[in-house]
């Protein structure tokens, strides 16, 4: 029995069965209702010891080493610091609530990029509890760094992709990840990555160039009302506004799928870029992941979240009206439409993961290559210190998938 | 003496060994392929890592470290018996699992009623005393243009205003209450206000404003009625109990932000439990503001009639309005209503003259979309 397969598309692979997966995430949403939310954290340890367990990488499956209790701790401390923020900024809020100046425009923007700048704070814990919480062959994935300086990164270039209207995206993403994979480690092994941002700008203006001509098109024919900035402002509030946005920015994205098409098709030449650039030690990755296939599972997940949605949404204006025959209150009413569409939102998740998460992630394995595998062998238990409790600001804040 | 073929990871090194485990009294032994002992686990050490599942290698851990074993044979589980006898240690019994689980839920259950019934209370209590009375008088601006967009019509820029404006109608209303606060030991200041809506129903809010409904005003059969409801109302705002409530609703929020881990934004779940608990005050802040306004109108010598009567009324209006019901911070319990009659019907002067009384119930011949608040 040798390890070591290096035929194509062998590399590595994902095992698991979509039928128990979604059992597993069924018998957890219900027990997470029974106990107000709090099983959450033990039944999201359940799904990825699950997935990490089938995906296998070199006939060896990796391992999930994290509890529900170190989770469930990490939330609890991420409330406590984040808890004083909302209550101060939801405080705020109401006592300016009337306030006729721009006291609110600037709490909100405020409160805005306070919410981005912690949100990548989040990030980068995420991400260190999840390799810290990895085993391969018995040896554990680490992250070090600081999660201030990556958030310092990511608020920076966020705001230069902002500023140059997306087109320092690539720059933006090359940033970030590069920061977060030089700092990564398998055992001993270091990881690095080492991306061509103008090689992926290139591809990016597939996506933004459509956008750009459409935009200015729409501008072109709005002309004689945009260069009239009266005919907006004589609108009563701020219609004139809103009505500008929608007619300059929001209707020509409506009549641009092709904003998708390319969107999705950056992504995936991005992932394969950014794995072929990667490095743990000695080993190199190749990645075929394709397009093609992306789209359509992202097509079959849409159709069926938008079937699914018109069938509980149908089901709710039933019950609204039955119920209001028989002379209900208004608060029946309500339940009766709220519940339902709960309902709905809950097993929106599940439906995510089965038909579009773990497809994708199969198909991640299935297309992967690794060169010079041997190397691997090489890496040795790293001593490092880990994280003793988890991902709780990512948790409060909702970052992150399953 | 059986040997399990395996594979196994030392836990120190990124190496996947073929080796062969051999089973003793105390533990076990893995050997190389080669021949020789390259480890051995103590019988304690050893754990599953995994529940065995058909179909899938059982994964054998020692405890504290990432070493593992994993073998295609899935007869080592039951051939290591007693030399492994904390094997199974982080797994229970489906059974202990579930009874595990619903004392997990019989406690969230309790700690989550204890946090909303007695610290949610306790805590708004703490911060409404110490909340200035410039920024009780901002929140209950707030909560006042909240409530007029809530309160069904007729309403809006449609039929005119929001608010009252006839200013004889509302100096009249303001002097009742001023009357009816003066000679307290340390009088609220209070800011009367009338707004368009059919609803029938006052409130208290926070700084002091007093909300009359226009239906209210219809309602009333005398001006001894409105002076009962106002003298409760002052008896809400005497005691803070509107700042309280906003408080309250406020922690409720967050605490169900924070269950349904989603801190950042409300969600459909979290407004309806949140309306749920808030759709009232408690039943003894209702028979503290019953207390107060008996005692303010006797002090002001108005009679109590109008008190128990309107109130009476309401409660017969509220069987057959569910959407007052909601709306409504005061559920008028039977309870509540036996109290108000059974307590001694004093007579006394009326509250206002004829001429008051007819400015009151034209307050709402003019209306306009602002509060007249200072």
């Amino acid at each position: 029995m040798t390890p070591m397969q290096e035929a194509p598309g062998q590399a590595a692979r994902f095992d698991g069965r979509g039928g128990a997966l979604g059992a597993l995430m069924l018998r957890n949403l219900l027990f997470s209702i029974l106990t107000f939310g709090i099983y959450r954290f033990w039944g999201r340890t359940h799904v990825r010891r699950f997935v990490w367990r089938h995906t296998t990488v070199l006939d060896d499956a990796l391992e999930y080493l994290g509890t529900g209790g170190e989770l469930f701790i990490g939330f609890l401390i991420a409330v406590a610091v984040l808890l004083p923020v909302f209550a101060a900024y939801s405080m705020l809020q109401f006592l300016f609530a009337d306030d006729p100046g721009y006291a609110l425009l600037v709490l909100e923007v405020l409160y805005y990029l306070v919410l981005f700048f912690l949100i990548q704070i989040a990030i980068h814990r995420m991400r260190r509890y999840r390799l810290t919480r990895a085993a391969w062959r018995g040896v554990r994935f680490g992250l070090g760094g600081s999660s201030l300086a990556y958030a310092r990164v990511a608020f920076g270039y966020g705001l230069l992709t902002a500023a140059t209207l997306g087109f320092a995206y690539p720059w933006m993403r090359v940033a970030t990840l590069k920061y977060f994979a030089s700092h990564a480690y398998f055992g001993t092994a270091r990881i690095a990555l080492a991306p061509n941002a103008g090689w992926l700008f290139r591809r990016w203006l597939a996506v933004v160039a459509p956008l750009m001509v459409v935009t200015g098109l729409s501008i072109a024919v709005n002309l004689e009302q945009f260069g009239d900035i009266q005919y907006f402002m004589e609108q009563e509030d701020n219609r004139g506004l809103g009505e500008a946005i929608l007619r300059l920015v929001i209707l020509p994205l409506l009549i641009c799928p092709i904003t998708i098409l390319t969107w999705i098709w950056y992504r995936v030449v991005e992932f394969r870029h950014m794995t072929g650039c990667l490095t743990i030690g000695d080993t190199g990755f190749v990645s075929g992941a394709r397009p093609k296939y992306v789209f359509w599972r992202i097509l079959i997940f849409v159709l069926a979240m938008v079937s699914i949605g018109a069938l509980v949404g149908a089901f709710a204006a039933s019950m609204a009206t039955g119920f209001a025959k028989t002379g209900a209150g208004p608060s029946t009413i309500a339940v009766a439409v709220i519940v339902p569409l709960a309902v709905f939102v809950l097993f929106a998740g599940i439906v995510r993961t089965l038909l579009l998460d773990i497809p994708l992630l199969a198909h991640a394995c299935e297309t992967l290559d690794i060169s010079n595998a041997e190397a691997l062998e090489e890496a040795a238990q790293s001593s490092a210190a880990v994280p003793s409790y988890g991902e709780g600001t990512a948790e409060a804040l909702d970052v992150g998938g399953f | 003496m059986a040997r399990y073929p395996a594979r196994y990871y030392d836990g120190l090194t990124a190496r996947s060994r073929p080796v062969e485990v051999e089973i003793a009294a105390t533990g076990i032994a893995i050997f190389d392929e080669a021949g020789p002992v390259l480890a051995s686990w103590p019988g304690e050490g050893i754990r599953l890592v995994e529940k065995p599942r058909p179909g899938e290698p059982v994964r054998l851990g020692l405890a504290g470290t990432t070493a593992r074993l994993v073998l295609e044979d899935h007869d080592v589980v039951a051939a290591l018996g007693k030399a492994a006898p904390r094997l199974r240690r982080r797994q229970r019994t489906s059974g202990r699992a579930v009874a595990r689980i619903a004392l997990w839920v019989v406690l969230a259950a309790a700690s989550l009623a204890g946090i909303v019934v007695v610290i949610i209370p306790l805590l708004s209590a703490q911060f409404a005393a110490a909340t200035p009375d410039s920024t009780k008088y901002r929140i209950g601006r707030s909560v006042l243009a909240q409530l007029v967009e809530l309160l069904p019509g007729p309403a809006g820029a449609a039929s005119g205003g929001h608010y009252c404006s006839m200013e004889d109608g509302l100096a009249v209303l303001q002097r009742l209450a001023d009357r009816l606060a003066a000679d307290l030991p340390d009088p609220p200041v209070v800011r009367v206000v009338v707004v368009n809506s059919r609803v029938v129903n006052a409130f208290a809010l926070p700084g002091g404003i007093m909300v009359f409904t226009r239906g209210l005003i219809r309602e009333a059969k005398s001006a001894d009625e409105v002076a009962g409801v106002a003298a409760h109302e002052l008896g809400h705002i005497a005691h803070d109990h509107s700042t309280r409530a906003v408080y309250r609703s406020f922690a409720v929020a967050l605490l169900v932000g924070v269950l349904l881990g989603d801190l950042s934004g409300g969600t459909v779940a979290g407004g309806l439990a949140e309306w749920t608990l808030n759709s009232g005050y408690s039943r003894d802040a209702e028979r503290e503001a019953d207390a107060f306004a008996l005692e303010r109108l006797q002090a002001a010598g108005i009679g109590s009639g109008g008190l128990s009567d309107f109130f009476a009324r309401l409660a017969e209006k509220d069987k057959d309005s569910p959407l007052i019901r909601i709306l409504s911070t005061h559920p008028a319990s039977a309870e509540r209503l036996a109290h108000i009659r059974g307590a001694e019907r004093r007579t006394g002067r009326p509250a206002m003259t004829e001429e008051d009384w007819a400015y009151v119930r034209s307050a709402c011949l003019t209306l306009q979309m602002d509060p007249a608040l200072p």
